[in-house]
């Protein structure tokens, strides 16, 4: 007889089973499923389409592209571009950085005129370095500085507010408008955190000589938020910088705030309002603030324009929108689908190479949420004076369209 | 501060443990870890959150939400496992199946719900609200959460030693001695798919109020689950409990003084040097196998 230990399932087994899965989740996650129309033959403008329409959240990403399709609809009704009919290419990414390289290759098999998407900083990295040699014009909702680098990313075309500008923004409302001088940062770890954390350090140590008084970054996965939360309490911060793309993370966060009557000045880079905020006190929720576009607020006496609420109410009527206006009144696709619709009539041409250099020399386009203009070698398109910071709690206003619009916070 | 890390451990720590539960109980009849576990215990929460479920009365909703996931699992159990193990007793395929079986409930979670997170109530007179007490801060559901962990040990404890649970250890020993000795290992793992589905379920339920219903809230709940039976030693439904708590308290005390961003470090840090040390679990258990 023969005896041995063994705990049911050997250690060897329990590890090369996680290894396994691990790998298998790699390759999961690298596994796009695309879709569209088949290779190019044809002089018709064919628009590239990347976004995620599998995966967790598909649904989720589904009002970013809402302004795209309105966009599309409005060249269709015009005509189309160039007197001919727009083809759309649409691939799936899955929402995954790691899809990229293979929705690239399609795209570059497509030869599309544009290419919109995708939606997310570390997917937009991944997406435009993949891109960059076939010289593809494209604009994707990324938010990293370096996005908007005509140097470094020559066909890619940032037309969102990018990291840097958020951080100058929100430092200048915490430390200039409300004169807070405890400023803390919390942010989550991620690309898109880093990214704004740094700048945010950055900006108060170059203008105003100073530096945060806490500094908190947390897992995406974090479970709970107290401990970060009371760090924060603890070193006195009276102004702070939250940011996170996971809107779980933005109501654990208030909640350990609740928990100790713990209420700074908040200003974070979402300002969408979803019911699980309800739970809070009034007076937590008024101290919270965010940047978005100076053309997306109101003030008593500035009313958005006409233009603006036609979209808004185009927007709010779309079914995919999904009660988050906000989120697909501030996507960059409605404007970069109309600008690349002007061009391509200004310049008569679909060649990727006419279209950029008329990019490179675009001044002052009219924008739904703001003015848009490049050179060759800043393609960060937004202007400083464009970001404002708006508040949350006016998405319950009447003026603010169905809570897609937001009150511009005073002294912006 | 140190209260707070100590309240943060023991709540979430025993979230932790009650998915390494789930692993457990699913683990034993079949010697299948089931990677869908994170996603079923998304589920559980989401529906917590969802009309029509959502709006029963709790104790009603509860059932509700166990029944359906525990189907759920076993559906899993009869696409994604069964086949896996009828070729092959000692086959890996499974690890395979079940991680795509948790994709394909990721991918339909987000064909119907957004990102957005939904709360959950507590049930009455359970609150969130915070209570002090000799410096420590804790609501009465983060204690009922304990208690229910503590709840369950028990309830697998006295399952372990009722003839179901005899089989049970007899199939896990030996899936076809025990066939040779009359037992059907395969009605058997039904059944254990059915109770680590409804354990599914209610460990959804009880992290919906504490962690917000989400369809993300799955894959996190997963991997510090993997973590508790790592460290407490598969088949130790004790041993996960008390891995958890130690997880839970070393993430929050990460979380307070570790530097900004290494909370991950320092908790898998912690994983490695428990495992070296306790390489059987942190209880030390094995089973003594003779053949």
């Amino acid at each position: 007889m023969v005896t041995y230990r063994t705990d049911g399932m050997s250690r060897r087994g329990f590890l090369a089973g996680a290894a396994s899965a691990t790998a298998l989740g790699v390759l999961g996650l690298g596994t796009a499923a695309c879709g569209g129309s088949g290779g190019g033959g044809t002089k018709a403008a064919r628009i590239g389409w990347v976004e995620p329409k599998t995966g967790r959240l598909a649904a989720a990403y589904k009002p970013i592209y809402v302004g795209a399709r309105l966009a599309l609809e409005d060249i269709k009704a015009a005509g189309g571009l160039l007197g001919e009919a727009v083809q759309v290419s649409e691939h799936d990414d899955k929402g995954s950085p790691a899809s990229q390289p293979a929705v690239a290759q399609r795209l570059i098999r497509d030869e599309p005129t544009f290419v919109v998407g995708p939606t997310g900083s570390s997917q937009v990295l991944a997406s435009v370095s993949a891109l960059a040699r076939a010289k593809l014009i494209q604009s994707a909702w990324g938010g990293a500085e370096l996005l908007g680098d005509g140097d470094r990313f020559p066909h890619h075309y940032q037309l969102v507010y990018n990291t840097t500008q958020q951080a100058r923004v929100a430092a200048r409302f915490l430390h200039e408008v409300r004169g807070l001088r405890k400023i803390g940062i919390i942010a989550e770890n991620s690309e898109f955190g880093t990214s704004i954390r740094d700048a945010v350090v950055a900006t108060l140590r170059d203008d105003y000589s100073t530096k945060p008084v806490a500094v908190e970054v947390f897992e995406v996965d974090a479970s709970d938020m107290t401990p970060f939360v009371r760090n924060l309490e603890r070193a006195g911060v009276d102004g702070l910088g939250l940011f996170t793309g996971q809107p779980q993370a933005t109501v654990l966060i208030l909640r350990a705030m609740a928990a100790s009557g713990f209420q700074p000045v908040i200003v974070s880079h979402d300002l969408n309002y979803i019911d699980a905020l309800g739970e809070f006190p009034r007076p937590l929720l008024d101290g919270f603030f965010g940047t978005t576009y100076r053309g997306l607020t109101y003030t008593g006496q500035e009313k958005p324009s006409a233009e603006v609420r036609e979209l808004v109410e185009r927007i709010n009527g779309h079914p995919d929108t999904a009660g988050l206006g906000y989120s697909a009144v501030t996507s960059p696709y409605y404007d970069y689908m109309m600008l690349m619709a002007k061009v391509v009539e200004d310049t008569k041409s679909t060649d990727p190479a006419k279209l950029k250099a008329a990019l490179d020399k675009l001044s002052g386009y009219p924008g739904i949420r703001a003015k848009v203009s490049f050179t060759a070698k800043r393609h960060s398109g937004i202007a400083d004076e464009d970001i404002t910071i708006g508040t949350l709690m006016s998405a319950k206003d009447p003026e603010s369209l169905g809570g897609v619009l937001r009150r511009r916070a005073d002294g912006m | 501060m140190i209260a707070d890390i100590l309240v943060a451990g023991l709540v979430f720590g025993s979230l932790y443990g009650l998915v390494a539960m789930g692993f457990n109980v699913l683990h034993r009849p079949t010697n299948v870890v089931n990677f869908a576990q994170g996603e079923l215990i998304m589920i559980g929460a989401m529906l917590m959150a969802a009309t029509p479920i959502g709006g029963l009365p709790w104790g009603i909703a509860v059932l509700c939400v166990m029944a359906v996931v525990a189907v759920v699992t076993l559906a899993e159990e009869r696409v994604a496992v069964t086949p896996v193990l009828r070729r092959s007793s000692h086959a890996a395929g499974w690890v395979i199946t079940t991680l795509a079986f948790s994709l394909l409930i990721a991918e339909a979670a987000g064909r119907l719900w957004t990102d957005q997170p939904s709360t959950v109530a507590p049930p009455w007179p359970l609150s969130m609200d915070v209570n002090h007490v000799a410096g420590f801060r804790f609501s009465s559901y983060q204690v009922a959460v304990v208690a229910a962990a503590v709840a369950v040990v028990l309830l697998l404890g006295l399952l372990d030693r009722s003839r179901l649970g005899t089989a049970l250890r007899a199939v896990a020993a030996d899936r076809d001695g025990a066939r040779l000795r009359g037992i059907d290992p395969r009605s058997l793992t039904r059944r254990s798919f059915l109770l680590g589905g409804a354990l599914a379920g209610l460990t959804g339920v009880l992290a919906a109020p504490l962690l917000l219903a989400s369809v993300t809230m799955g894959l996190g709940l997963l991997i510090k689950g993997f973590a508790a039976l790592a460290v407490g030693g598969i088949g130790d439904n004790r041993g996960v409990l008390v891995a958890g708590w130690v997880l839970g308290t070393v993430e929050a005390a990460g979380a307070a003084y570790a530097s900004p961003g290494s909370q991950s470090v320092v908790l898998f840090a912690a994983m490695l040097l428990i495992l070296l040390v306790r390489p059987n679990g942190l209880r030390g258990l094995a089973v003594q196998r003779h053949v």
